[in-house]
């Protein structure tokens, strides 16, 4: 099977507010897909839904052809997820909170222990392993809730905004992760504001605006779309999600008071 | 900037740190939920109800003990002086108790310097954030605080006290509620430190557990001295009386007695011993020193808060300790519970609650003040209070209950977790009415009737969390929402009344015979069964 996710017509209200409005599409095999939008496109309920912890007013997700809805635990142990809101258990040290993350999902305890300790090691907070998570930064909170969602080698890893908060270091083992992962025949469904990265290591992109995907493809389809082939990815997503007008307007107002 | 301003940004923050403790409190729930966020905002004013509730118990306080001493101000005498003393030392102590039990309840929010964190960001001095820190303190205890200092002395005007028994109540209720607000900050800081974190070090551990479980400990006894006190001052007023002149001395050095003492005295029930009075004014004018010193480092406490970088404990080699344990899925869930339980005060309240119960208990009867019914009736009523203690639970995961339902549990598997905790809970309290038996025995039946209760607690806490567990996770209920309601209440009060208090009311009405023992597990044995019916509820 080469679809690792299905997302068909999703559809989700916050009381009036309509958050999702039939959001459509997949991840394949070797994939690494960005879901890009601006804030409250709908990115992160989008990802809630597809790990199971939302309910869907309408519309399905198939993770290698289960629904989150009928068959949780099976979706959620194949899903290394890291939530955009970093919130773990603050007065568990590292140490008891990867045994926590690793019983849970029933992993053998010498199988895990090499792969956390080089996953640990590699985003370098070896020296945090027993302290409490409250005392850690927020972008090394991040590399716990990473590791955590890394280490019962997920098929598929949905992550929102994972990036945010990381050092450069982190950032760039992050991304030879991702590599890696699509590699060895798995596939990342991840959301971020960051272009750049976005246009370095995704495979496809999807635009997201006011709950609806408004573009997909490659980088060139995009900009193809866009029809601005020699655009970078920031200049298509503007055209795309038509803010590119509104931006010069509000230029134009920011030049005037800083001037 | 002027103080007005600096009190409208505490104002904000002081809102922010009551939905941040509602927070706390709440756990699971989506917060994209507008509305959701609107329901849990309105539970911030449940705490201003609760506020103003404990303000109207400080002011009736304050009339009953007024009214207590003014007609012992006719007889006058020694034991008048001693029982005087007695009913204010009462007072006293229940002022303390409230505002203890209200500052720690907010320690958590109160303390985090993350609250402030906005403030740096603005245009304000470090000296305008210290100062907002303080106003939002204050604002904690607002109401009540000024109740506590002004209430007693105001009732004394009224009933028309001589006019130094005022200000002594007034100078009293001023130094007893600083004493409180310096010791809030103090058990705060003591269990954010000393409690909540567990270190690599066993030996540190062990100390952490003592020091909760001491914790837990005189909390519990502060709140049961409050309950117990008429029966205590029955019985110790007569000791009290009879005690040789010499151990007064000692006696009333002790904090709050002393000014129970200077202001019984003041109203005109004296001793005739001027070294008594003496060592009141004395100990009196210490405490009063202590308050303000105390108050001073409360001070630098707050500055070191706001502006000092917390320590984070590094460790060296990764490669020698990296022994991960793993366990069975319900063994971890009930661990990781057991583990958030012992790292927070209130919910190690719950874990000890049984154990704390019979031994302060214990004391009192053996000393007889209380009778051996009452004694008993308390051992009843604490298998009643553990189902409820379940549902606190379900809020112990915080904000990181809404990760764990990424991870692959199903909610059957997180509810039988927090019910075996409750169930654990409970069996540690009886084995420990099991081990004591042969020291204190306690009559046969009931003792038989409390261990077959573990299936009634087992069976309850389990409806009761399936009843709840709905309305946690998809509305948004908080804690306080759920205790507020009426039909809740009801529906779990005859729900305990029917599968706990009742099997042990049979087996005290009955024989004890092989026969009646079969029917009493048949029982307990059918509410299992019946817990087990009840569907649990789709996510």
């Amino acid at each position: 099977m080469d679809d690792f996710l299905v997302v068909e017509g999703l559809q989700k209200a916050y009381g009036k507010i309509k958050a999702l409005d039939g959001v459509s599409f997949r991840v394949k095999r070797g994939e690494i897909y960005g879901l890009l939008g601006p804030n409250g496109a709908g990115k992160t309920t989008t990802i809630k839904i597809i790990t199971g912890i939302l309910k869907p007013d309408n519309g399905n997700v198939f993770v290698f052809g289960k629904s989150p809805l009928e068959d949780p635990i099976y979706v959620k142990n194949v899903i290394g997820y890291v939530p955009e809101e970093v919130i773990l258990y603050e007065s568990l040290t590292v140490k008891e909170f990867f045994e926590f993350i690793a019983s849970i999902r029933g992993l053998n305890r010498d199988d895990v222990i090499e792969r956390v300790l080089v996953l640990v090691k590699s985003f370098g907070f070896s020296e945090y392993f027993d302290t409490p998570i409250l005392s850690l930064s927020q972008g090394t909170k991040q590399k716990v809730a990473i590791v955590a969602a890394l280490m019962h080698k997920p098929r598929l890893l949905v992550l929102d905004e994972p990036i945010k908060g990381l050092d450069a270091m982190s950032a760039r083992v992050l991304k030879e992760i991702l590599q890696m992962h699509i590699q060895n025949g798995g596939a990342v469904l991840f959301s971020t504001h960051i272009m750049e990265l976005a246009e370095n290591i995704c495979t496809r992109i999807g635009i997201i605006h006011r709950g609806k995907i408004i573009a997909e493809g490659t980088m060139d389809e995009l900009k193809e779309m866009a029809r601005e082939p020699g655009a970078d990815l920031e200049e298509v997503f503007l055209t795309l999600t038509e803010q590119i007008e509104s931006i010069d307007e509000y230029l134009r107002d920011l030049r005037r008071i800083f001037s | 900037m002027d103080i007005g301003k600096l009190n409208k940004i505490a104002g904000k923050v002081y809102k922010e740190m009551l939905l941040q403790t509602v927070l706390l409190y709440q756990t699971q729930v989506d917060l994209s939920d507008e509305k959701t966020v609107k329901r849990l905002m309105s539970n911030t004013t449940a705490y201003l109800i609760y506020k103003f509730m404990m303000g109207f118990a400080i002011l009736v306080s304050s009339i009953l003990t007024a009214l207590s001493v003014k007609n012992l101000t006719n007889a006058g005498g020694w034991n008048s002086f001693v029982k005087s003393t007695i009913f204010l030392t009462q007072y006293y102590v229940t002022i303390l108790a409230m505002m203890l039990f209200f500052g720690v309840f907010f320690s958590s929010s109160l303390l985090s310097r993350d609250l402030y964190i906005p403030l740096f960001a603005l245009n304000l001095t470090d000296s305008e954030i210290l100062t907002i820190f303080i106003l939002v303190y204050l604002k904690t205890f607002d109401f009540f605080a000024i109740l506590a200092i002004f209430s007693l002395p105001i009732v004394l005007i009224i009933l028309k006290f001589p006019i130094l028994s005022v200000i002594l109540a007034f100078i009293a209720s001023i130094i007893t509620v600083l004493i409180s607000l310096e010791l809030t900050i103090i058990i705060g800081k003591v269990f954010r430190e000393k409690i909540s974190y567990a270190t690599k070090s066993t030996l540190k551990n062990a100390i952490r557990i003592i020091f909760l479980f001491l914790w837990a400990f005189i909390i519990y006894f502060i709140f049961s001295l409050n309950w117990l006190f008429y029966q205590i001052a029955q019985y110790i007023t007569p000791l009290l009386i009879n005690l040789p002149i010499i151990i007064w001395y000692f006696i009333l050095v002790i904090f709050p007695i002393n000014l129970s003492s200077i202001i019984t005295q003041a109203s005109g029930i004296t001793t005739n011993n001027y070294f008594l009075l003496g060592a009141s004014i004395i100990s009196t004018i210490l405490y009063a020193l202590i308050a303000y010193f105390g108050l001073i480092k409360l001070y630098q406490n707050f500055r070191n808060i706001l502006f000092s970088t917390p320590m984070v404990e590094k460790t060296e080699h990764l490669e020698t300790r990296i022994g991960l344990k793993t366990r069975s899925k319900l063994a971890t869930l009930i661990l990781k519970d057991i583990k958030l339980t012992m790292r927070n005060p209130s919910y190690a309240v719950t874990a000890f609650f049984g154990i704390m119960m019979y031994l302060f208990y214990l004391i009192l009867y053996r000393l007889d003040v209380i009778p051996y019914i009452t004694f008993l009736s308390t051992l009843h009523i604490v298998a009643f209070f553990y189902p409820t203690f379940g549902i606190s639970l379900l809020f112990i995961d915080e904000k990181a209950g809404r990760y764990i339902f990424s991870l692959p549990i199903t909610l059957e598997e997180f509810l039988k977790s927090k019910v075996l905790l409750i169930t654990i809970f409970y069996t540690v309290y009886v084995a420990l009415l099991d081990i004591m038996f042969f020291i204190e025995p306690i009559k046969i039946s009931f003792l038989i009737a409390v261990n077959l209760s573990i299936m009634g607690v087992y069976a309850s806490t389990r409806i009761l969390l399936i009843q709840n567990l709905k309305d946690i996770i998809t509305k948004g209920i908080s804690l306080s929402t759920i205790l507020r309601s009426v039909k809740r209440l009801l529906i779990t009060i005859i729900l305990l009344l029917l599968m706990i208090e009742l099997p042990i009311i049979i087996a005290q009405l009955f024989p004890i015979n092989m026969i009646n023992i079969a029917i009493l597990l048949g029982l307990n044995l059918f509410y299992l069964a019946i817990s087990y019916l009840v569907p649990v509820p789709e996510f």
